[in-house]
């Protein structure tokens, strides 16, 4: 199941707010945990068992890491359950894609395995995995409950795309949250911007990337393929962090404070800076569970090269089974590399705005190389965009596009900026005292954005679900 | 006791804030789930013509397939509450912000609803449109039946309304350039009827719906003009006609597609020569046999246009009173079905078949039919489209 869906809405969302809110405090994690297996159940009958596999197993790898504390056998449970984690992983995303190569590189026919990819195993597998690790460093307790523990897991919120939970940030909110008006509020805000993000701005700019980046060789033209590549970094980001939004807000109705997953990654002044603010909760996972215990930049420059180019590879493979990932992983690995060694200096002393153009330059080229699987096609789309194509300068459908999408575009470019949110902020600091405008006007826009949200779902022609490779 | 009363009268603006967007929010989705469990269940939607999604049949199977579980979904979508007004207030928030088409239909001007044409599908292995593969279907079949019959097969692929009407679309609206198209049809096929000059020297005047992709009868009757010049029939003016105001309340395809629920109704108008000739209609070969032109129970419907000769049928043979030996056999999509009102008129039978639903062979039924003229009649975009237009060799 999907939040953007009326289904989500309508159906799943009253049922578990009501039930949710009506159960002694001892029995709301079975709820949540129950909740979210149907959650889950709904888009991927089968996989459920898989996920029920990882709690168990986690659980009770937990549990003895926990009892072995400071032996051989902790470490020993430790790497059983990270191998057994990335097992999963490995088998049932990369499975296929080792096979193809081996296929096209020895020209043997080994059948492919043709699994579906379990939805969210990327994000819950690493959920798991940092509850042994965090244990193992005794960042947290092993979870008693097992109850609670598959809540944890499971929990529906950020089960299918994020933000990555770690064990050690919400161990305490699993049994000892309490849930309340205000927070239940800023979830409500939360939800329905991350909906409004995902349902009216992303959809919206991805049909027009849909468009541009399907059509027949040669109808493309310059100034489109640039609209086009641009329409994808307008779709991705409020497509995923509108899902970020939505979690986030879903989580605070139900009690839980989980961590912020984006940052304004479009304002950044460098690619380092773009990662510190995108993806936040991947790009933690990375540092604290490889990047640092790699020895991170502790070890000399030499050395901390290395590390990045392990954590950018592996950051590559992680978003998709296909090479177009561990180019565009490496892609990063390299201007992070570049960043370190000299331009991060060379920026500072830039007006900011070359930082800010220099830094949207990579990350528009780098969103191109993430959407074509082929990399072929990646390869002919990025030529046209530099004039290398043959193709036409400009065309009508550019042209028309860009006109038919200028409000749109207007919108895309603030709601990437704090802007909005300052003033929303502001407003309230200066009604502050006053009782009805703040009131009117919060709930106005709020209750507006859900209701053509909920039109734009009614006809729904186009809502897709970006995240399935994850 | 005393203490808890005095804090709660003395809630700050903000509590109170929070506690009424939380209200909003709950009554909003509590209110919608509960609008939506009651709401009346239809089986067709009248605005969009088509079956809604049924509840979907509950078994282990369906669960685990996931079948069931997606139907639910659909479900829910199809039997959303006020359906209409939603979808139809997602239109206008699209042009709120500037769009300019909406469920692959432009919103032109005068209130045209102008479908769409802005690509060709091409075959994947050889890169060949199918709008060139048809035309070479259509080569072969008039040579054939020159060869064979003796027959001159006449062509007509009527350029839609984004051509003729090109001045009403937004600006810069990338559409096929079907002069291309209708050059590429005239050096390819035989004996090809062009339309664009007839057509574009009308285009102020109704010859096209505005809800609709079809040509109204207006439009039909300047191409059967000049369809009548080339075959040696005398052509005449629209006035010549008597018209029939059929329906008033036309509501077509490009208003569903664009889901723009203020747009104005269309005016379907029959027109009669003076002297109407008596018709005996046979559908499919003696299924059944009427004697009108007008199947008028679909205008009590949404599909209107289904008014002349009952839709489009696999084969319809009419004959008339004009014994004059003159037989036509049309090869068509649906923009014949409004021309064969005319085409009675000066034939003594009148013949449609429709590739799409009719697989028998084609050159038997000519040669058992005894048909002496064949007009392969479509529109340009259906024609581009058409995966059915190979039978027409067979």
């Amino acid at each position: 199941m999907v939040f953007s869906s009326l289904n989500f809405m309508f159906v799943f969302l009253p049922i578990v707010l009501g039930v949710y809110f009506l159960s002694p405090r001892i029995i709301k994690n079975l709820i949540l945990f129950l909740a979210s297996l149907v959650f889950y159940a709904w888009g991927e009958p089968v996989y459920v068992l898989l996920m029920i596999f990882s709690t168990l197993v986690d659980y009770t790898h937990g549990y003895f890491v926990q009892k072995y504390r400071g032996t051989r056998k902790a470490k020993v449970f430790l790497i059983s359950s990270v191998v057994i984690n990335l097992g999963v992983l490995g088998f049932f995303k990369y499975s296929d894609f080792i096979i193809g190569n081996i296929n096209a590189l020895t020209g043997a026919s080994i059948p492919l395995l043709g699994l579906a990819l379990p939805i969210g195993i990327s994000f819950y597998t690493f959920q798991t995995m940092s509850y042994t690790i965090d244990v193992y460093r005794g960042d947290a307790k092993a979870q008693r409950n097992i109850i609670s523990f598959g809540a944890y897991v499971s929990l529906f919120p950020q089960l299918v795309a994020g933000p990555i939970v770690r064990y050690s940030t919400i161990a305490e909110q699993l049994n000892h949250r309490r849930e309340n008006s205000e927070l239940f509020a800023d979830g409500v805000q939360r939800f329905v911007t991350g909906l409004g993000k995902k349902v009216l701005l992303a959809n919206s700019i991805g049909a027009v990337w849909t468009e541009l980046s399907s059509l027949p060789s040669g109808e493309l033209s310059v100034l489109g393929a640039w609209i086009g590549a641009i329409a994808y970094t307008f779709q991705i980001y409020f497509d995923f962090s509108g899902y970020s939004d939505m979690a986030i807000g879903l989580g605070k109705m139900f009690g839980f404070r989980f961590l912020e997953n984006f940052q304004y990654p479009y304002i950044s002044k460098s690619v380092t800076e773009f990662w510190r603010r995108w993806h936040i909760s991947l790009g933690t996972w990375f540092r604290e569970y490889l990047y640092i215990p790699l020895g991170g930049n502790r070890k000399g420059l030499p050395r901390q090269i290395v590390n990045i180019a392990i954590v950018w590879l592996c950051t590559g493979i992680w978003h998709g089974a296909s090479w177009n990932f561990i180019v565009w992983g490496v892609y990063y690995g390299i201007l992070l590399m570049l960043e370190k060694i000299f331009l991060l200096r060379v920026l500072q002393k830039l007006p900011s705005i070359f930082g800010r153009i220099y830094t949207l330059f990579f990350v528009i080229i780098s969103w191109v190389i993430f959407a074509f699987d082929s990399l072929g096609q990646g390869w002919t789309y990025l030529k046209g965009m530099f004039g290398f194509g043959g193709l036409a300068l400009v065309n009508d459908r550019a042209l028309y596009l860009l006109l038919t999408n200028a409000i749109l575009l207007a919108i895309l470019i603030i709601g990437c900026t704090p802007l909005p949110a300052k003033v929303g902020r502001t407003l309230m600091r200066v009604w502050n005292d006053r009782k009805v405008a703040p009131m009117l006007v919060q709930n106005v826009v709020l209750a507006g954005i859900f209701l053509i949200s909920v039109a734009y779902l009614v006809d729904s022609t186009y809502n897709p679900f970006l995240y399935f490779r994850f | 006791m005393k203490h808890q009363m005095k804090r709660r009268r003395k809630l700050e603006p903000r509590q109170i804030r929070n506690r009424v967007l939380t209200i909003v929010f709950v009554v909003l989705l509590m209110g919608l789930a509960l609008l939506n469990l009651l709401w009346p269940k239809q089986s067709f939607s009248q605005n969009e013509n088509r079956v809604l999604e049924t509840f979907p049949e509950f078994s282990w199977e369906t669960l685990i397939s996931g079948k069931f579980t997606e139907g639910f979904d659909t479900y829910i979508t199809d039997h959303f509450a006020f359906r209409d007004v939603w979808v139809g207030a997602k239109t206008f928030a699209e042009i709120g912000i500037l769009k300019k088409d909406s469920g692959g239909v432009y919103l032109a001007k005068d209130g045209y609803l102008i479908e769409r044409f802005d690509t060709l599908e091409r075959d994947k292995q050889t890169g060949q449109t199918r709008y060139e593969q048809n035309l070479n279907y259509v080569k072969t079949f008039a040579e054939n039946m020159k060869a064979r019959f003796n027959i001159d097969v006449r062509t007509m692929l009527v350029p839609t309304a984004s051509y003729v009407l090109s001045e009403k679309l937004p600006a810069f609206a990338p559409e096929l350039d079907q002069n291309e198209l209708i050059e590429q049809a005239k050096t390819t096929v035989p004996n090809f009827l062009d339309l664009r000059g007839v057509l574009r020297a009308h285009k102020e005047e109704d010859i096209y719906y505005r809800t609709d992709h079809h040509w109204t009868n207006l439009g039909v009757c300047y191409a059967y003009g000049a369809f009548c010049q080339a075959v040696g029939l005398q052509a005449h003016p629209p006035s010549w006609y008597q018209t029939e105001t059929l329906s008033e309340k036309f509501y077509g395809t490009t208003y569903s597609k664009a889901s723009l629920y203020t747009a104005q109704p269309d005016t379907i108008t029959a027109y009669h020569a003076p002297q109407q000739p008596e018709v005996s209609v046979d559908y499919n070969l003696g299924r059944r046999v009427t004697n009108t032109l007008y199947e008028r129970s679909h205008l009590e419907t949404k599909d209107k246009y289904s008014v002349f000769l009952d839709g489009n049928q696999p084969i319809v043979k009419i004959t008339t009173q004009n014994k004059n030996g003159r037989k036509l056999m049309i090869i068509k999509d649906s923009y014949a079905n409004s021309f064969a009102t005319f085409a009675v008129n000066d034939y003594e039978e009148v013949t449609l078949v429709d590739l799409r639903h009719y697989r028998a062979q084609l050159s038997k039924l000519v040669e058992e039919s005894g048909v002496n003229e064949i007009l392969v009649l479509y529109n340009v975009s259906g024609f581009a489209s058409d995966a059915n237009l190979f039978l027409i060799t067979r």
